[in-house]
């Protein structure tokens, strides 16, 4: 079987989804990296208000076609946010448009492994579950050692050179989608953290921001206009729970049992603001924004989501009693394919100006 | 009527055009009384807009109005948490976090029971639990009270649906009719998408229906059907939708566009509504597909007037005019 195959952008997400794939021995046709026509593309083809991530991600998607891909890999879920029934959309358009191409909607696997190993067997053709597991821990892996590092470097970047960090970065990144051995993606992100870390010789900024929102839009700079690298040349140390490890667990490999157990955690910090899941990354938000606040860790909190997002517009009518009771300023910021840069840069700026640092002696190390 | 009687305040917005019946006939059983807030007017309108968070709806914007008018004279605000209201389906996310919106303006007199009937096999438990923790609420614990209320509810809100089967339209049943109803025969028949409750708010949906009543339009809407039958319909998706609403509206496009039921579909969407952002592009995609059925899309928020959308409706209908008699001439 030689299927070319194509996905989404998300981040880092390609570096993780290139191991799975190649190790099942797919042809793998990578999108281009996300850029302005690709923004253009997909918002041309959307309906006007679906949401930025299903704009972007239909772009993907149109320019991998044109590179020749056939068979696209999307996640799906069950609502109640719009994620869930973006591919079913976005299939719909592009057969409209005259593309041929076939679908694979990877869901949470609720009818448990086989049942997820049969439909991809289906789409993808067969190959031993040895190797799939082979590349999914590889896969696993990556997406740990991306976390860690990124977590380094968002605490290097406010005092350090940001374009030795940028350099360090991208050498990890490249080296990290090289390797094809689990052993080695360990000794690789430990060697990047311990140069970063050398970097900032024990220094820690004093101004800390968390971030918080909808996840597709923290992780992908091309929707956040790269808020987090922004935020870090400001100075700013940024502080996040919303990673890309923390999406994989949650779309695809957290059993029922665990989920639940995640958002009981979850609904009892948010509690006095919001006492119900709503979909998406609302609940998080609120719950995060609260922790970070309440820790005294953090100096504000900015929340980022797609303009319509319903989810958190939910968080974002809450979050500002968090912000009054707390006495931490809270700034949300919606994008869509109208954002332009230059305001976002003043928007930062003037929110960081405002800032009080953090009292390190509180907040520890 | 008893003096000092409980009163419970019931906004007359979002899903009270589905469940005011239901609703009425549990808390009158239970002796309380229910008050709806009036009319929805420009100043509901702009005291909603003023206390939500502006990228919401309109339609949640018009709740807030109407949620401030009753707040400060009713001991109680009826605001139900409406998680799902039928299996494996969602509302709205705003849906679910709606009573801490509200909350966060500062109010505590919220009654606002989770009534979440998505999981199939604790459909009748969740029920009974709204139920009862709404009862509680009130003042009654006695379980045989709350079983009648219940039963009440259900009989008041199953004859409303028949009612509504039958082509009577929700401002008809739940207040006094002010719009005479259009003589039904050989008019031609616009299908009309949206949720219940921007259809039916003669404020949002700009006098939509009046209009179309006025030129002699014999109107149908998802809610003039059974759900199961909607359902059905909007089954042959290749993925069931999970939000309860767009999948009503997929099944009645699908129904009408198959079975020739209307002369054009009008899919009337408030801006920045995330579930129609979706089903919308289906339902239109679908019916352009299958072929000659006129198709509108009007979208609507706070800074609509009245004449703009007018002026499509009428080149619209024009449409739908010129279709029949090219019908007829070459038929």
């Amino acid at each position: 079987m030689s299927q070319k195959v194509t996905y989404p952008h998300m981040g880092t997400l390609n570096i993780v989804l290139n191991s799975v794939l190649h190790e099942l021995g797919l042809e793998v046709i990578e999108p281009p990296p996300t850029s302005k026509r690709t923004l253009a593309l997909g918002a041309a083809n959307s309906p006007e208000f679906a949401c930025l991530p299903f704009k972007i991600t239909l772009g993907n998607f149109l320019e991998a076609l044109e590179l020749g891909a056939e068979t696209i890999i999307m996640a799906g879920g069950c609502g109640p946010c719009r994620f869930g029934y973006y591919a079913q959309v976005q299939r719909e358009i592009l057969t409209d448009l005259g593309c041929n191409f076939q679908m694979l909607v990877l869901e949470a696997p609720q009818n448990g492994w086989l049942q997820f190993l049969h439909r991809i067997r289906e789409l993808l053709g067969s190959f031993p579950v040895r190797r799939f597991r082979r590349g999914w821990l590889l896969g696993l892996a990556k997406a740990k050692a991306i976390d860690l590092v990124e977590m380094e470097m968002e605490k290097t970047r406010p005092i350090a050179n940001p374009t030795i960090v940028d350099q360090i970065y991208q050498a990890f990144l490249t080296q990290l989608a090289a390797i094809d051995l689990l052993a080695e993606v360990e000794t690789l992100a430990s060697e990047y953290s311990r140069h970063l870390r050398e970097l900032r010789q024990g220094r820690r900024s004093p101004l800390r921001i968390g971030v918080v929102g909808e996840i597709y839009t923290v992780l992908e700079p091309s929707a956040n206009l790269d808020l987090l690298k922004k935020l870090g040349n400001l100075g700013v140390e940024v502080i996040r729970d919303l990673r890309l490890s923390h999406w994989i667990a949650e779309h695809l490999t957290l059993n029922a049992k665990k989920k639940a157990a995640l958002r009981s955690e979850l609904e009892r910090w948010a509690k006095p603001y919001l006492q119900y899941f709503v979909g998406g990354h609302g609940l998080e938000s609120v719950a995060h924004a609260l922790r970070y606040c309440q820790s005294g860790l953090v100096s504000g909190v900015i929340q980022i989501a797609p303009l319509t997002c319903m989810p958190e517009i939910v968080a974002h009518s809450v979050l500002p009693n968090v912000s009054r009771d707390f006495g931490k300023p809270i700034l949300t910021i919606y994008v869509d394919e109208q954002t332009a840069e230059a305001g976002l840069q003043t928007r930062l700026e003037a929110f960081v100006d405002l800032l009080p640092p953090v009292d390190i002696s509180l907040a520890g190390s | 009527m008893k003096e000092n009687m409980l009163t419970v305040g019931v906004p007359r917005a979002l899903l009270y055009y589905d469940y005011f019946p239901l609703w009425h006939a549990f808390f009158t059983h239970l002796g309380v009384k229910t008050v709806v807030s009036s009319p929805t007017t420009k100043a509901t309108l702009d005291s909603g807009v003023l206390a939500a968070v502006d990228e919401t709806c309109l339609p949640v914007k018009v709740f807030y109005g109407h949620f401030l008018e009753l707040v400060d004279t009713c001991d109680l605000i009826f605001l139900p948490r409406l998680v799902s209201v039928e299996p494996r389906t969602y509302i709205c996310p705003k849906f679910m976090g709606l009573p801490d919106l509200l909350r966060s303006l500062g109010y505590r007199n919220l009654l606002d029971p989770v009534i979440d009937l998505r999981d199939p096999r604790r459909y009748l438990h969740n029920l009974w639990a709204a139920a009862m923790t709404t009862a509680q609420s009130v003042g009654v614990g006695s379980a045989v009270q709350v079983g009648r209320a219940l039963w009440a509810g259900i009989k008041a809100q199953r004859t409303y649906r028949s009612q509504l089967c039958q082509g009577l339209m929700p401002s008809e049943l739940l207040s006094k009719p002010k719009v005479a109803p259009a003589k039904a025969d050989g008019a031609r028949t616009i299908g009309l998408i949206g949720h219940p409750y921007t259809l039916f708010d003669e404020v949002i949906n700009l006098n939509l229906l009046t209009f179309l009543r006025a030129h002699g339009y014999r109107i149908l809407t998802p809610v003039h059907y059974r759900v199961q039958l909607l359902t059905q319909y909007a089954r042959s998706l290749p993925k069931e939708l999970f939000w309860s609403y767009g999948r009503r509206m997929v099944g009645a496009a699908l129904l009408w566009s198959k079975y020739h039921l209307v002369d054009g579909i009008i899919h009337l969407e408030t801006f920045g509504c995330g579930t129609d952002s979706i089903t919308g592009e289906l339902i239109e995609r679908l019916i352009r597909r299958s072929g000659q059925l006129p198709y509108l899309l009007v979208t609507i928020d706070e800074h609509s007037g009245e004449a703009g959308i007018r002026t499509r409706l009428e080149a619209f209908c024009d449409m739908i005019e010129f279709n029949a008699i090219k019908g007829a001439v070459e038929g």
